[in-house]
């Protein structure tokens, strides 16, 4: 636990209006603390199981890439025009979903 | 000191047993805080676990910039927070009001009381406990609680205030009772 300030009056009085009560509280409601192996298989359980995520995402990212290049390559080759179409419809879908985002996370600080 | 330095050194470059260690150490505190905080056995659980769960994930992110114990506090508070988001307004009261009655008998049997200072305590919202228990029992600066729960410095400064206000009230009430 960190120090607190000594001269904040507010510290002082939840020190002695709640501090003792909380701390009593604390005393009384202490977990029974597993063993260590316990823990160990948690760890061990849960890092198998993001790198198993990991690998699922990047081979999920490689075939939606190979898929979308593969696509674009057939879209240029039949038609220049809507290859370009395509792109400039990506790249504006991209800076609006960036926008959006932007915007609802500066609204919700705002809010905050 | 040295040790949990030590410690988070080799968590931080993937060793296991340290960090299942490092968590074993913070345990008891990490559940006395969502305790605290939630004033609701099995959500301090949940949150006490899923805290962990996170840590194992992000360990390696860790700089040490916070002390190990402090990132818990922080990952735990805003998976709490999140929680406090996700509620459905209407039945967040009642569901509230269960929970205090729950850890308010538990605790009456291992402590013989129910001190009004916690009954005050359990009454603020979970918004406005977090702050106030991270700042006048734990200790810490308004600017780092802010960047624990990710809200502005002075969302902060307000909860403190509307929190302090309402436990003086609270127990000014007990009191003239």
């Amino acid at each position: 636990m960190k120090k607190h300030s000594a001269n904040d009056p507010d510290q002082q009085w939840f020190d002695e209006a709640m501090g003792d009560a909380i701390a009593r509280f604390d005393a009384s409601h202490s977990p029974g603390v597993p063993e260590l192996d316990a823990f160990e298989r948690l760890v061990q359980a849960r890092k198998r199981e993001a790198r198993k995520r990991l690998w699922r995402d990047l081979t999920l990212f490689w075939l939606t890439a190979c898929f979308v290049f593969g696509s674009m390559a057939w879209v240029l080759e039949r038609n220049w025009i809507w290859f370009a179409a395509l792109q400039v419809a990506a790249a504006a879908g991209g800076a609006g979903f960036v926008a959006c985002n932007f915007g609802r996370r500066t609204w919700s600080k705002w809010k905050s | 000191m040295h040790d949990e330095a030590k410690l988070i050194n080799k968590a931080v470059r993937g060793d296991s047993r340290a960090l299942s260690e490092l968590l074993r150490e913070h345990y008891s505190f990490l559940y006395q805080y969502a305790l605290k905080m939630t004033m609701n056995k099995m959500q301090a659980e949940d949150i006490t676990q899923e805290t962990m769960l996170r840590a194992i994930e992000k360990i390696s992110g860790f700089q040490g910039r916070a002390k190990f114990s402090t990132w818990l506090l922080s990952i735990a508070s805003r998976l709490f927070a999140d929680r406090i988001r996700r509620k459905e307004r209407e039945k967040a009261w009642l569901r509230e009001e269960q929970s205090l009655r729950a850890i308010r008998y538990e605790t009456l049997h291992k402590m013989d009381e129910w001190p009004e200072a916690l009954q005050a305590l359990g009454e603020l919202s979970g918004e406005i406990r977090m702050p106030v228990l991270l700042k006048y029992y734990y200790g810490y600066a308004q600017e780092e609680i802010a960047a624990m729960l990710d809200v502005p410095v002075g969302t902060v400064k307000s909860r403190l205030h509307n929190g302090l206000k309402q436990l003086r009230k609270e127990l000014a009430k007990h009191e003239e009772a």
